[in-house]
């Protein structure tokens, strides 16, 4: 413990932008959608589940696009499916942002050939911000999405072009 | 053990029913005519020494001149499978539904319907059930190809790979 | 003065009892859905609460399975199907090897066989882990779903020890596996036996005799054998209305006669035959028989070669057809396979037990609360993986 008068004031007296701490705030709280259309979603599971808890990160899933300011698209997306994605996306508040999870969500995956319903890919429909590559991601490669993400949202100097669709 | 071929040939004089026998022995099927179909089938779920009381499932295999719908009956009383063909190769291509026999025959149906195109006569609900409802196209057929634009998003990945090899 | 003393007129509308009708409201229920399990929608007519029809609609995972794998040679399907029912991916590949061994006349060795079993019988387990975690969810109980994933993770690393994916596999090859046992591995298995076990009491006292779970449970979506017959129910649902039908008993495959264990079926301990408890409570007793099979399949497995059988190519594949079903934590999966000779299937059809179990639910949810729809949609456990393919 350290003795009154010895360092009490130090690190209590922070001097920062607005900016920072909104950027702070939104990146260790991020609140996904749950979003889980196939095999990825387990992994998602997983990654929110005991092992690999992701609360620990700030992330809890909340199951309303409008109470979400994440969407992890974790699975295939079809052609059926992609208009109500493209509703939810717009049904989220800003600032939103997007994670596309797993092979499938990146770029159609093993049906990205002759799959003539499945989507080439997530950000032909919405702006990505991180592709988490893998099919399905080890939930290790999700949480490090999650983190990039953050790091792109405290730093957003890091934020690559989004890719015009 | 009966045999159906023999069965159905007697309860059905002018239906003609073969086994067509490929290349496994226990595998063979029974190929029916598609119009007396569904009064055979009423025969062989009703009838009390047939009493195929479970449908597993309903097949489509495009066949170039024809469509076969290949439908496997099970009697959990004797532990018995029955597989029977029927052949949709008229214009209209309309096969009589068997929904009210079996329930689950329902949505086999409407799949063989959005996947080939065969329509089931008196079916409660032919619509489409896997792809959307306005999709152009009946996609397991040999001839299918795939369209270009869906509701203006693109079907095929943008950058085909070099190696890419014709889907059939 | 005290409210009781009050003297409060009856409404204007009480002598003459009006009849109020409403009409039926049509609500949507999905695809994005916390308990959908998935991408499904359901379209409810209801009358306030009650739901007189719930109609699904499925399609929003169509990958396209079918198609594709005509493209592909046989030893390629394989990755394929472990994409169909996700949370069980190794009993997926077993129900794809066996269809195409018959048709190649390939008999695996003993070895090969138990160890079939014993991935099959993990990935059981592991499926029906996901089952009653996320059905404790539906229910709004989050702890269950902890230990439930918890334990599921001791199963998921055994099964990257062997094959590498901690969900989806492509271990069992056509004639063999892809890879033999590495050393310790069933060691660790039995290891893992003796764990597991005294887990099932926990899930018992954290959710199977709760009462608040009970009450949600029982009594709610009861399905009458003959329904369930008739709409191609199979697998636990059609064990918890009371049939006793196995597929690894009545229709053994890869030595499953070699192997004594029970046959689950639902009694309506907590209510009638056939409700939600049974279809859930089957799942855990199934469990504790899983891990009975797993101790005699690897008791006395011989050493030998797992790539004997393994044939070079497809370059001479018999004509014709076969149908072949096994037995999956969600039901019966039977592969139609439909060969012309060429190294490539002419017709690959996947009856789906999910996408059968799936069109009972308009039977079981006349007439239900709209909160007993989600329990019954959770006792079903679909996968749309496979109901969509």
């Amino acid at each position: 413990m350290i003795p009154p008068n010895e360092g009490m004031y130090e690190n209590t007296i922070w001097i920062t932008s607005i900016d920072k701490i909104f950027r702070w705030a939104r990146a260790s709280s991020m609140w996904p959608q749950t979003f889980g259309l196939a095999c990825c979603a387990i992994e998602m599971m997983a990654a929110a589940a005991s092992r690999f808890d992701l609360d620990r990160f700030g992330v809890f899933m909340r199951p309303s696009p409008r109470q979400s300011d994440c969407m992890i698209v974790s699975g295939t997306v079809s052609f059926k499916m992609a208009s109500r994605l493209v509703r939810l996306y717009e049904q989220m508040p800003e600032p939103k942002w997007v994670i596309s999870m797993g092979s499938c969500a990146n770029s159609g995956g093993p049906y990205w050939q002759g799959g003539y319903h499945v989507v080439k890919g997530v950000d032909t429909l919405v702006p990505v911000d991180v592709y988490v590559p893998g099919c399905p991601p080890r939930p290790e490669a999700l949480i490090d999405g999650i983190l990039q993400l953050q790091g792109m949202i405290k730093d957003p100097s890091k934020r690559i072009q989004r890719r015009a669709s | 053990m009966i045999d159906w071929r023999d069965w159905v040939e007697e309860k059905f004089p002018d239906s003609k029913p073969e086994w067509i026998q490929e290349a496994l022995e226990d595998e063979k099927s029974l190929l029916l005519p598609t119009e007396q179909f569904d009064t055979i089938v009423r025969a062989l779920r009703l009838d009390d020494q047939a009493r195929f009381d479970s449908l597993h499932c309903i097949a489509g295999v495009d066949r170039k001149q024809y469509i076969e719908v290949v439908y496997i009956l099970f009697a959990f009383s004797r532990n018995e499978r029955l597989k029977l063909k029927v052949r949709a190769n008229n214009e209209l291509q309309e096969i009589p539904s068997i929904t009210e026999l079996y329930p689950s025959a329902d949505w086999h149906e409407r799949e063989i319907y959005d996947m080939f195109g065969v329509y089931f006569r008196n079916h409660p609900d032919m619509r489409r059930i896997l792809m959307p409802d306005d999709w152009e196209g009946h996609p397991l057929r040999k001839d299918y190809v795939q369209p270009e634009f869906y509701n203006g998003w693109r079907i095929a990945a943008e950058e085909e790979h070099r190696t890419a090899r014709p889907v059939n | 003065m005290p409210v009781h003393e009050l003297n409060i007129p009856l409404g204007p509308s009480h002598d003459k009892i009006v009849k109020l009708t409403g009409e039926s409201m049509t609500l949507n229920m999905g695809p994005q859905h916390p308990s959908t399990h998935g991408v499904l929608r359901v379209e409810l007519h209801t009358d306030g609460e009650v739901v007189h029809d719930a109609i699904p609609h499925l399609g929003y995972l169509h990958r396209c399975f079918e198609k594709i794998c005509e493209g592909l040679p046989y030893n390629q399907v394989l990755p394929y199907t472990d994409r169909l029912d996700y949370c069980a991916a190794m009993n997926m590949n077993f129900g794809y090897v066996l269809p195409v061994e018959k048709l190649m006349g390939i008999q695996v060795g003993d070895r090969v066989q138990r160890i079939r079993v014993v991935m099959a019988e993990l990935n059981r387990i592991a499926s029906h882990l996901i089952a009653i975690g996320t059905y404790g969810l539906d229910a709004g109980a989050f702890t269950p779903f902890l230990y439930c994933f918890r334990d599921r993770e001791h199963i998921l690393d055994l099964f990257e020890q062997v094959s590498g994916g901690r969900l989806l596999y492509s271990y069992m090859c056509i004639g063999g596996l892809m890879a033999d046992l590495p050393e310790g591995w069933i060691a660790r298995c039995l290891e893992f036996c003796d764990y597991f076990e005294p887990k099932i009491d926990e899930y018992n006292n954290l959710l199977s005799y709760n009462k608040i779970f009970t009450e949600r449970t029982a009594n709610v979506g009861v399905l009458p054998p003959e329904v369930a017959i008739a709409c191609g129910c199979t697998g636990p649902m059609l064990r918890a209305s009371g049939v006793k039908w196995d597929l690894r008993k009545d229709e053994p495959y890869s030595g499953y006669e070699k192997y004594d264990f029970n046959v689950i079926v639902g009694e309506g301990a907590k209510g009638t035959v056939g409700d939600s408890w049974d279809r859930f409570f089957v799942r855990v007793l199934e469990m504790t028989e899983s891990v009975k099979i797993i101790r005699q399949a690897l008791a006395g497995i011989p050493e030998e070669d797992i790539s004997a059988t393994i044939p070079k190519n497809f370059m001479k594949m018999p004509v014709g057809d076969v149908y072949f079903r096994s037995e999956t934590p969600r039901g019966e999966i039977g592969f139609y396979i439909v060969s012309d000779g060429t190294k490539n299937p002419y017709r690959l059809k996947v009856r789906s037990p999910a996408f059968c179990n799936l069109s009972a639910v308009p039977y079981m949810a006349r007439d239900q609360l709209i909160a007993d729809l989600v329990i019954i949609l959770g006792s079903v456990d679909i996968v749309l993986g496979e109901v969509d393919r």
